[in-house]
């Protein structure tokens, strides 16, 4: 809300930013990114570190035949589902009741394209949460760690301000960390801002974060399962 | 053999921190470690079948064992073998057959009533289903909790949720079990419960159980052969009676006497444990036991006499507090 009247007064002030971000389409940012991050930013990795790494409730996973990525997934798909379902009623709501202007792309192409944005979106964001919760192997107390990446994803997400409006350099810096392919393009590309080209890019950076992001999870959790020494249980 | 295993060591690295605020400072920039050696150079084996009790003081090594028996602990040298697997792989063809149930803790989804879990778990060991509904049926018998499935597992009492625990744990069952301290907390009537239950599973399944406990109750009612354990390494390996013959160094005279006796008389037979007259308790060492009988017999007026073994308690004991070889 404070981003919000930060950017309405600062567009009051000087007109339109880049010719696109007028107040009608800085208040749709916001709202979409508002909607998105609660179905798209999985929020496993606090279960991971606290209460399976540190109290070591691991054990319960490790001693049944099943693999412990495929689990916490199903663990935390049902939260995203229902944080989806009630982020598509707010949507209407604000989109028909409150008549706040949400434009949403409408020809085939783009709707494919973009729902293979928000598919691989919230994969990165489910690997990238396991990862940062394995780190609790070597750190055990996880704190830290979190609130860094809060941190970093409020700024480098597009959570803070759209990238574009960054300076260069961070704008830059954005485009090649994961954050911004979880809920800042997801979000600029359901409202029609990316051509088919930059959706193809978008893809393809995404493809290439899920399969990066794998990687790192495979490295940790072999090298961790090999520390975990499953106190108190 | 089912169970193999080769001078297994698991050390682990703590780090040591001094009290208070300068410790907590200090402790950032310099970091003083040690090694603590759970298990230190462990060998034996196990048979399809066995029963074994293995028993030892507090940081024996007893639970480190069991973990890396069961794949949770990943060893830091030495070879394990259980079932042909090795255990830290983690081989879902090895987790399909091996069970781990610790005491007081709970494995159990704590909001689901236990048949839920158990349903659950049918489905993660992929378990048949008419399979499923007669084991199920058989340890629910066995157990007596017909009336309990339905209950949320969190509202149960640590007893009932303890055989809630081993159903869960038997419902795919499994050819070895790893039982620790499964009678910890429970109450006597509810201890012999678990016991009768573990030695009649044994007996129809011929499952491999290797069973840890601080209750010698446990150890003699159920373990024809126990391993004793202590800072990682095995101070004996063999049958219960042979633990006596080994290191029961004393045996005890109980008596009963016609007429009072003075106590400094009894004391030059042996050491006077207990006298309440007419009964007393003598100690004496093993080979002058039957020497030290004769001679109660012959300088003093005894009714009754009766040479037995010490306790068991006692000589565990006795192993756990003598300096070690």
């Amino acid at each position: 809300m404070l981003l919000l009247l930060f950017w309405q007064g600062a567009i009051r002030e000087h007109g339109e930013v880049y010719g696109v971000w007028t107040s009608s389409a800085i208040t749709s940012y916001y709202l979409l990114i508002a909607i998105a991050s609660s179905f798209l930013i999985v929020h496993i990795e606090e279960d991971v570190a606290f209460r399976d790494i540190k109290d070591g409730a691991l054990v319960k996973y490790l001693l049944r035949p099943f693999s412990y990525f495929i689990v916490k997934f199903m663990e935390e798909l049902p939260w995203r589902v229902i944080q989806g379902l009630l982020a598509i009623v707010v949507f209407l709501f604000f989109r028909f009741i409150v008549g706040i202007p949400l434009p949403i792309v409408h020809r085939p192409l783009e709707i494919l394209l973009v729902s293979g944005v928000f598919v691989l979106a919230f994969a990165i964001s489910y690997v990238f949460k396991m990862v940062l919760g394995l780190t609790a192997f070597w750190t055990t107390d996880f704190w830290g760690t979190l609130s860094i990446e809060e941190f970093l994803f409020s700024v480098f997400g597009g959570i803070i301000a759209p990238l574009v409006l960054y300076p260069s350099v961070f704008a830059r810096i954005a485009q090649v960390l994961p954050f911004a392919y979880i809920v800042y393009f997801p979000v600029v590309a359901v409202e029609g801002m990316l051509s088919i080209y930059e959706l193809l890019r978008v893809l393809g950076a995404q493809v290439a974060w899920l399969i990066i992001l794998y990687g790192v999870y495979l490295l940790l959790w072999n090298r961790g399962i090999k520390k975990f020494s499953s106190v108190g249980q | 053999m089912v169970i193999t295993l080769s001078h297994l060591k698991k050390y682990y690295r703590v780090h040591e921190k001094e009290a208070g605020f300068m410790g907590s400072i200090r402790s950032l920039f310099v970091r003083k470690y040690q090694t603590v050696r759970a298990v230190d150079d462990l060998s034996f084996e196990i048979a399809e079948g066995e029963l074994v009790g293995f028993i030892g003081p507090n940081g024996a090594g007893k639970t480190t064992t069991l973990k890396c028996l069961s794949g949770l602990l990943y060893p830091t040298s030495g070879f394990v073998s259980v079932l042909g697997f090795t255990p830290f792989e983690r081989k879902n063809a090895y987790l399909k057959q091996i069970a781990l149930v610790m005491g007081q803790k709970n494995q159990l989804w704590w909001d689901l009533p236990a048949q839920e879990t158990f349903l659950l778990n049918k489905e993660i060991y992929e378990i048949e289903n008419e399979k499923y509904k007669q084991t199920l049926h058989e340890l629910v018998e066995l157990l007596d909790v017909e009336s309990l499935l339905k209950v949320q597992v969190r509202k149960l009492s640590l007893g009932e949720r303890m055989k809630m625990e081993l159903i869960a744990a038997l419902i795919h069952s499994p050819k070895v079990l790893f039982l620790d301290e499964p009678t910890i907390g429970l109450d006597v009537v509810m201890q012999k419960k678990m016991r009768d239950f573990v030695r009649t599973y044994n007996e129809l399944k011929k499952s491999t159980i290797l069973l840890t406990s601080h209750y010698m109750e446990d150890v003699r009612q159920l373990a024809r052969r126990v391993i004793i354990i202590d800072h990682g390494k095995i101070l004996y390996d063999g049958k219960l009676d042979n633990l006596v013959k080994k290191f029961a160094k004393h045996k005890v005279l109980s008596i009963v006497l016609d007429e009072y006796v003075t106590p400094d008389k009894l004391k030059t037979v042996g050491e006077l444990v207990e006298y309440n007259f007419p009964k007393a308790v003598i100690r004496v060492p093993r080979s002058a036991s039957n020497v030290a009988a004769a001679q109660l017999l012959q300088k003093f007026p005894v009714d009754d006499l009766n040479i037995e073994e010490p306790d068991i308690e006692d000589i565990i004991r006795d192993v756990f507090t003598s300096p070690k070889k």
